[in-house]
This record gives structure tokens, sequence and C-alpha cells, in this order.
């Protein structure tokens, strides 16, 4: 029996994860006085939540020209970067934390913005147990990833998502669950995030995992006291090894009454190496197919965005009436030859046809891919753990180079239209405003000779973190050191290969060279 | 309801009807000074009939919502062209009645090649009355 493997046994065992530095942010008096308030969230919330009014209106009556409409650049350029670059991975779902677009649905569900108050307004059922997987979520991502092509040209589009995402559905689905059902099981961007912030740098967990299990019977952080609510994302504190489903909200600091919360900056961590305790929702495929669509997706939106191929941009613009070349018919331009108007209309078979690309890439394509990969891990493991055992603990190691892939492809959109950007400041709601001086700066790429370097770091680095998973996963897998580093040799060569898909597509795909 | 409830609910409806109402309130006084808005797309003018009056200063805003159009009323000397998202303005005094052509005067594509289309018969028309 291998030493490392004991170790990680050991740890595992005493709920403690390896960490090379952690510190309680909690112990900041104003971090710690802010968290506890119960006024916090209402206070985190509300200038996003106006920023989401303003993005809906400028939607329908902003400028209805992509590169000059406040919608499309705050949310696919600023918000999206934001996300991959800076939030995700350094504050895990702290976007969860202050997000807007639950609010509504939540204010709606406990009647009081800032108050404790346990009835629930609505039917306050239990969210379905065969529903408790992020299949829901995967399928709303992918649902909207369909539309991209036209949800970041077409303000519109983005208007009608905003109103579904921020007002129809969360007070449907708020009023029939309890708690946030709507944020853990059906929000698109609440997977991708939950995935990606095991893999960031601040985590909530319990300073003494002794103090919750010697504290029997009432738990304040299950289900609330008069300091606040029972976790709204049905977690129970005690039992997180695993940022995937802390929605950061605070709730648990506020509640409990042995003060044995901590929000930890961390560097280190073991939320992608560890199957979840006893209690918490088990590592299955639901997960593993996530890491799949956002590692593809990754690649084909670099493609799509930035890519050599036209005809896949005309296929993803599934309201621009034509028809691609890939169809093979001769173009056709839906136009009122009465009022001289060039008609948008939805293309049916261009959005089957992108839709098809999607599905077959991500759900077929790529888990077979990592599938052959993982058959021979287990095969060179010579030990008899079951493939599907192998297959989901391994998806894992994708996490940090497809986090890095959608870095590298972030600070591409980020520097290219980052122009835009300073240019909407000025005049959000297409008024002919001069608010700060720059509504008419000219469209102007930065740092362009920089964005190759910037991201070939991104993946370089993705490639260190996920070969280091790829090992941990497997020290924990199987039962010795050799038969681990055997069985990690095909991943680890599934994440370079991976890699240099990425660099193929940005350096020799036609983006840069 | 609490304190906290009635301050929040406060905030929140201030905070909706500035950003909503503030737009709008603007777009409505700039149509009191008789400023007239027009929206350039593939391929037609929106309004493609202006009505102004004669010898009263009419200010013209001109923008395009997908390529680069042109404004070019030749009766007034207005040779104008815009670029997607963002705006032009015009301000002329009209100094004779009549009906008068209003062309974009930058090539902005047509349905098929060689059609006389789109680009080619996008027009509208500037009324000048008594």
């Amino acid at each position: 029996m291998a030493e490392v493997s004991e170790e990680v046994k050991d740890a595992t065992a005493k709920g403690e994860a390896k960490y090379f530095f952690r510190y309680d942010l909690l112990r900041i008096p104003i971090i710690r006085w802010l968290f506890k308030l119960r006024a916090y969230q209402f206070i985190a919330i509300f200038p996003n939540f106006l920023i989401f009014v303003a993005l809906i209106y400028a939607a329908f009556f902003g400028s209805p020209v992509g590169n000059s409409n406040l919608t499309i650049l705050i949310m696919w350029i600023v918000w999206w970067a934001a996300l991959m670059l800076i939030l995700v991975p350094f504050g895990g779902r702290i976007w969860c934390q202050v997000c807007p677009i639950p609010a509504i649905g939540e204010w709606l569900q406990r009647g009081t913005f800032v108050g404790v108050r346990h009835k629930p307004i609505g039917l306050g059922k239990r969210w379905p147990k065969k529903f408790d997987n992020i299949w829901l979520q995967n399928a709303s991502f992918l649902m909207v990833s369909s539309f991209i092509g036209v949800l970041v040209t077409r303000p519109w589009v983005s208007g009608v998502l905003l109103v579904i995402l921020v007002i129809i559905l969360p007070i449907i689905i708020f009023l029939i669950f309890r708690g946030r059902a709507f944020c853990r099981y059906i929000c698109p961007i609440s997977g991708f995030i939950g995935l990606y912030s095991m893999f960031s740098t601040l985590e909530l967990r319990v300073k003494n995992r002794e103090t919750c299990i010697k504290h029997v019977g009432y738990k304040d952080c299950i289900r609330g006291n008069d300091k606040g609510y029972g976790c709204p994302w049905f977690e129970y504190p005690g039992n997180l090894n695993r940022n995937a489903y802390c929605g950061l909200c605070t709730e648990c600091i506020k509640t409990c009454p042995f003060d044995n919360i901590a929000v930890n900056f961390r560097i280190g961590g073991e939320d992608l190496f560890v199957d979840p305790w006893y209690g918490i929702k088990k590592r299955g495929l639901d997960e593993a197919y996530k890491t799949f669509i956002m590692a593809t997706l990754a690649i084909l939106y670099a493609i799509v965005f930035a890519g050599a191929y036209p005809w896949l941009r005309e296929v993803s613009n599934v309201l621009g009436g034509k028809v691609a070349p890939l169809i093979g018919k001769a173009v056709h331009v839906p136009f009122d030859k009465k009022t001289n108007l060039l008609i948008e209309a939805f293309s049916l078979q261009n959005y089957l046809t992108f839709l098809g690309i999607i599905l077959i890439s991500t759900l077929v394509i790529a888990p077979a891919l990592f599938a052959a990969f993982a058959y021979l891990s287990k095969i060179l493991s010579g030990r008899d753990v079951s493939f599907k055992r192998v297959f989901i603990n391994f998806s894992y190691a994708l996490v940090p180079i497809s986090l890095m892939a959608w870095g590298a492809f972030s600070i591409y959109i980020l520097l290219i239209n980052g122009s835009y950007v300073l240019r909407i400041l000025s005049d959000p709601f297409n008024l002919g405003w001069d608010l700060f001086g720059t509504a008419h700066l000219k469209w102007q790429p930065y740092f362009t000779w920089a964005i190759p370097y910037i991201q070939m770091a991104f993946i370089a680095a993705g490639v260190v973190f996920s070969t280091r998973a790829a090992h941990e996963i497997s020290l924990r897998m199987f039962d010795d050191k050799k038969a681990a580093i055997r069985a990690a040799i095909p991943i680890v060569a599934a994440v370079i290969g991976y890699a240099l898909i990425v660099i193929h597509v940005w350096l020799g795909g036609g983006v840069f060279l | 309801m609490r304190i906290g409830d009635i301050i929040a609910l406060i905030l929140l409806i201030i905070g909706v009807v500035a950003i909503i109402g503030g737009p709008m309130y603007y777009k409505s006084q700039a149509k009191e000074e008789n400023v007239i808005e027009i929206r350039a797309k593939q391929w037609i003018f929106v309004p493609n009939k202006i009505v102004v009056k004669k010898g009263e200063k009419v200010t013209l805003r001109f923008t395009s919502d997908d390529v680069a159009h042109g404004l070019y009323i030749a009766a007034f000397g207005i040779n104008e062209i815009v670029e997607p998202g963002k705006w032009k303005e015009v301000t002329f005094v009209p100094n004779k009645t009549g009906t008068f052509e209003i062309r974009c005067n930058i090539y902005c594509g047509e349905p098929y090649p060689n059609s006389g289309l789109g680009h080619w018969i996008m027009r509208g028309i500037l009324v000048v009355t008594d």
C-alpha cells in the first residue's frame, strides 16, 4: 500500500483537505460585519438588479446594432469575461451571491426583501428527487448556446432571454418550489459556475466539522432561525467539501449558533479530487457531461466567433435568413419587395444544423473520445475499478484546462471588443449622449500583439493544473501509487490533446496566423 | 412590513423609475424641440415621410440599425453618412415648400446581385408645408 494513498485517506477521513495557503476572510471585521448583516444580500444584489433592469430596457429600446447596444456589450463581453477571468477563478460562486437573476422570485417567495420570514409564499414544494442533478442546467445551457449566434448580435433576443431568466422563470419556480431550486437546478449560468467554482480560490467551509457532528438535534443552518434562512441551496455546511452547490448566500454565516463557518481564501483545496461526503449529492454523469459541454463549447465558440469558418458563423445566425453554403443551396435572402425591406426570418435549417453541431459535439463526440482515454486508464491501472467510476472521476481533470480555454476565449473578446464597451458607456441607451466623452471612439482592438501570448499562458497553466488534477484523482481511485500513475497517463494525454486543439484553433486556425 | 423592507422597496422603485423613466423623458424632450429621428435599415428609412414647416428650424437625428447608410436630401444640401449604432445630427431651415426626395447615398447592399432593388430604391420623402 502506497504512503500517499494512506495519507489521502486519512485526510479525507478527518475532513481536512490539503491547502498550500488558507485564510478565513471572516477574520476581517468589515467582511464579517457585512456577511452577518441581514440586509447584506439585498445590498449586494441591488446595484446588479438595476444594471439588469437597464440591460432589459436597452435590449428593446436601445440600439438594435449589436456592437452599439448596452445589453450585448455588457452581457456577452463584460459579464462573460468577468465571470471567466475573475469572478469564477477567484471567487467561485461569488457571482451567485450578488446575482440579480433570482431576486424577484426570491423576494416574492420570502415575502420580504431583507427580513426573515419562514413561511414561504407559494406552494413551497420540495424539488423532485429524480431531478436532483444538473441535467436540466446542462439542457438549459445548451438551449441558450444554440441561439448564441443571434444572442450576441440581436439585442432583442438577449432581451427576451433576460426577461425569461430574470422575471418569468424565477417567479414560477420560486413560487412552486422552496429555496433556490431555480439556481441549483435550472439556471444555465449556475451550472458552469458551480463546476468551475471547484477550481476557485474561495470556499465556504465549516471551521471544525466536529462541532457540527456534535451538534445534534435542530440544525440552524439547515432549517434556519430568527437570524436567517436554512440553506436555500439545500446543502448542509457541515458536509461541504466541494464548492459546487454552495451559493455563498451567507445565510449559514448568520444562522450558525457556534460561529463555525469560514469563508476561506485558499490556494489548493481538493474539490476536484474528492468524493462528496455522505449526504451530499454524489459525483455523477450530469457533472461529467457539464465538463464535456463546457470543454467543447470553449472550442466551438472560438471557431464560431473568431475562426476562419464563415459558414459556421452563418449557420449560427439563425435569424439571418441566409441559407448557409453547408446546406448546398443558393443564397436566399428573405425580402419584401413591396416595402423594399430585408426581413429577418427564423431559419429552421440553420437552427437545426447548429443545434446538431452543438449536441453531437458536446454530448456524443467529446464524451466518446474521453471514454476511450478513460477506458485505457482502466486497462493500464490493472485494477478492478468500474469503468463508470473511472470515466466520471477523471472527467474532473478537464475542469482546469477547459476553464483556461474559456479564459483564452474571454481575453480575446474583451481586448478585441473593449473599445465598443468604452463607447457604449457614454451613450448606454443610444440617445446620442456623450457622458464620458467616449461616444465617438472608433473601434480599436487593444494589445492584439499580446493576446496569443496570454492565451498560451492560460493553456499552459491549464495543462499543469489538469495534470495535477488527473494525478490526484487517480491517487484516490486506485490503491497504489504506480497504478495511479499508469492510469493517469492517458488522461494527461487527453488533456494535452485538448490543449493542442485549443492552440490550433487560436494559432493555427486562422485567428492569428 | 419592516422598516428595512420599506427602505428596500423605495430604493427599488426609485432605481427602476430612474433607469426606465430617464431615457423616456429625454426622448420626449427631444420631440418637443422639433427634433426628428430617422432610423435607416436595409433598405428603408423610418419614418419614410417627414413633414416640416417652411421657415421653422428643424434638426434631423439620423442613425442606422444595421450597416452604414447615407442621408441625402439634395434640395437642402444635406449629405451625411452614418455608421451603424451611431448618430448624426443635421439642423437646417427649410426655405421652400414642396416634396423632396431623401436617398441613401452609400451603397448598403441589395437582396441579390444586379437586382436594382435594396439600396437602389431606398428612399423617403421630405414634405415642406407653409
